[in-house]
């Protein structure tokens, strides 16, 4: 990241997804805002806004770049919010600006097998879990890429006898393959969870979508808040948002 | 080393601290074990309470094998215990120990994520009520003599809400309804209270029919549940729908009773007064025997907060539980857990009662005993 460090000196540092839907969202939303990607030819990993050569953008994984903010490796950055939640420990610490961008909208959700008719919401899987321990003598798995945000959830709603099985991909189909009894992943319409024989419990909706954000732990100079102002201010008004807000409440947490 | 490591001076007094109440524990017939700081990772999450699960330390080794560093001393020490010929059969043993234990804290809490701990552990021992006043009247000597003064006890009874739900559940379903979720989150608890006491049955409309749900069959996904044991939660879970509310004057008194929180004398006689409809006698008589039994191993029990709800969450426990504390900072606290043995593979159940201690606390906030040994 040391290159990065670098550019960050005398260059605004802006993250954005490398690939998947969420790059192509965030692509048509830049070029709406009227500050579309150019991409370096050569050297795929980077690019500028248009207009703003000041603006250098990093093509990254969407987890990446939650990270990277965490880390202060970026200034700015797009990702999805139930990455910046899953990836960053308290984002609302971290990070100096969070602002909705309305695309990429999935719901994170609790999935269980459908076959259990006895169960309709988290109090329901309280019980189960409950019950699951007593019966079998193994507490209740349940697969997910997001640990931190399950954990958050299941305590909310006072869910404790089950234990977390990490899962790299295809999370929906662990309680088919019996790696999983349950499962907590993102959707976007269901049909997965329904295709692999499971439902949604209805109490739990955690609704992510893309997000801008700042990192307070990057380098901020007058000179990078300068070149900030603009795109910034762009980016709100596609948005019918106040650009200036947004610029003078980054201005006022940096330094929080 | 903590995270944030703690100045020689400082680490010094902590160890003054914690080597004179493990030396008190030891003079007061406690045996020291020494307990590994490595543990299966699986017996911490099965018994060890969201609030210490979500700060493990885990990590996996080469074979694949979980561990975790210990978040507490009282399951390694148990594990000892059962892995001693005298705990193989529920023999009497009373144990201590020191040693540092593992929680994640933020780095923003300004919580030690590594911190030491001197407990002791009471294996084994038949007459209860006695026990926890031993159990108690030990860790509240210890912090005297270790100069700590000024501080706050809290102490509750899980047993007593268990013997007021049976009487209620003699007369209403709802009673051992309760007791289950008792020990759950208290919005859970509060929420099935309410409808318990407005009853299920004009909510009726919003149960889906009978008719209407999908029969399971064996091609489906059944995650480790066999069909018939969904089918008869689905019917438990019908049949609760439909209950009667609990008589109103029930309802109320449990609410009463929920809100007691006062000097152990004066929670005393707020107790028999909500409750006097409601058939625990033996529950106040062992109630009362435990006053006098804190009261005869010294311990001034004007003093002590008694609260009705309190170690409602507090992980592994089933009876007696007590705090101490300073301010907000906890420095000492404890109690009964008669379960946790037979969890961890006794055969036979054992009933155990003991305390945990903060040295780093204590030698925080009393500075004046450890100066006195470390200059």
């Amino acid at each position: 990241m040391s290159l990065y460090r670098e550019t960050m000196e005398n260059r605004l540092l802006l993250g954005v997804p490398a690939k998947g839907r969420i790059f192509e969202a965030t692509n048509a939303f830049l070029r709406e805002a009227g500050v579309p990607i150019v991409e370096q030819t050569g050297r795929g990993y980077f690019g500028h806004l248009d207009g703003f050569p000041e603006v250098a953008v990093a093509f990254l994984p969407a987890g990446e770049i939650a990270l990277a903010l965490g880390r202060g490796d970026l200034h700015l950055g797009i990702s999805g919010k139930d990455l910046l939640h899953e990836n960053i420990e308290s984002p609302e610490e971290t990070l100096a600006l969070i602002e909705d961008l309305g695309f990429s909208r999935a719901d994170l959700c609790v999935g269980v097998p459908k076959s259990w008719i006895d169960v309709e919401d988290m109090d329901d899987l309280d019980d189960v879990a409950r019950d699951f321990y007593a019966r079998h003598r193994r507490l209740l798995r349940v697969a997910t890429k997001y640990p931190r945000l399950t954990r958050q959830i299941f305590s909310e709603h006072g869910v404790d006898m089950y234990r977390i099985v990490a899962s790299l991909g295809a999370t929906e189909g662990a309680p088919r393959a019996g790696i999983a009894e349950v499962i907590v992943d993102i959707t976007s319409t269901g049909a997965t969870l329904k295709s692999n024989g499971l439902k949604r419990l209805g109490d739990v909706y955690w609704a992510s979508q893309a997000q801008l954000a700042a990192s307070k732990r990057a380098v901020w100079n007058g000179g990078i808040l300068k070149i900030t102002k603009r795109p910034l201010e762009k980016i709100a008004a596609r948005l019918s948002s106040d650009g200036t807000a947004w610029w003078n409440s980054l201005n006022q947490n940096i330094n929080g | 080393m903590s995270p944030v490591s703690a100045s020689s001076t400082d680490a010094l007094r902590i160890e003054s601290v914690s080597f004179a109440l493990a030396r008190m524990l030891q003079e007061a017939g406690y045996k020291a074990v020494s307990t590994p700081i490595l543990q299966p990772l699986e017996v911490f999450l099965e018994y060890a309470g969201e609030d210490i699960r979500k700060r493990l330390y885990s990590v996996t080794d080469i074979s694949g094998g979980e561990h975790c560093l210990r978040p507490d001393l009282t399951i390694p020490t148990c594990r000892h215990y059962l892995a001693s010929s005298g705990g193989a059969n529920g023999v009497e043993a009373r144990l201590c120990y020191r040693g540092d234990a593992f929680r994640y804290h933020a780095k923003e809490s300004l919580k030690p994520s590594e911190f030491p701990q001197v407990g002791a552990e009471y294996f084994g021992g038949n007459n209860s009520i006695d026990a926890d006043a031993e159990i108690m009247a030990l860790a509240i000597d210890g912090l005297r003599q270790l100069g700590c003064k000024g501080f706050e006890i809290e102490i509750g009874d899980l047993y007593l809400f268990g013997a007021l739900a049976k009487s209620v559940g003699k007369n209403s379903p709802w009673g051992e309804r309760l007791h289950q979720v008792f020990y759950r989150s208290e919005e859970r608890f509060d929420k099935l209270l309410q409808l318990a006491k407005e009853g299920t049955r004009q909510t009726s409309r919003t149960i889906p029919e009978t008719d209407n749900v999908e029969p399971i069959n064996t091609d489906m996904v059944l995650g480790g549940r066999s069909i018939e044991e969904i089918q008869t939660r689905f019917k438990e879970r019908m049949e609760r729908r439909s209950l009667p509310s609990l008589p109103k004057d029930v309802g109320t008194m449990l609410e009463k009773f929920l809100r007691i929180r006062a000097p152990f004398p004066q929670a005393l006689k707020d107790i028999r007064n909500t409750t006097n409809a409601a058939d625990i006698a033996p529950a106040l008589e062992c109630l009362e025997q435990r006053a006098e039994c804190l009261r005869r191993h010294g311990i001034d029990i004007n003093d002590a907060i008694f609260s009705t709800g309190f170690g409602r969450r507090l992980g592994y426990y089933t009876g007696f539980v007590f705090e101490v504390r300073v301010g907000e900072m906890q420095i000492a606290a404890g109690g009964r857990y008669d379960q946790l043995l037979q969890a961890l593979g006794s055969e036979r159940r054992i009933p155990a009662v003991g305390f945990a201690a903060r040295p780093d606390r204590i030698a925080a906030l009393f500075p004046k005993f450890a100066e006195r040994i470390t200059p």
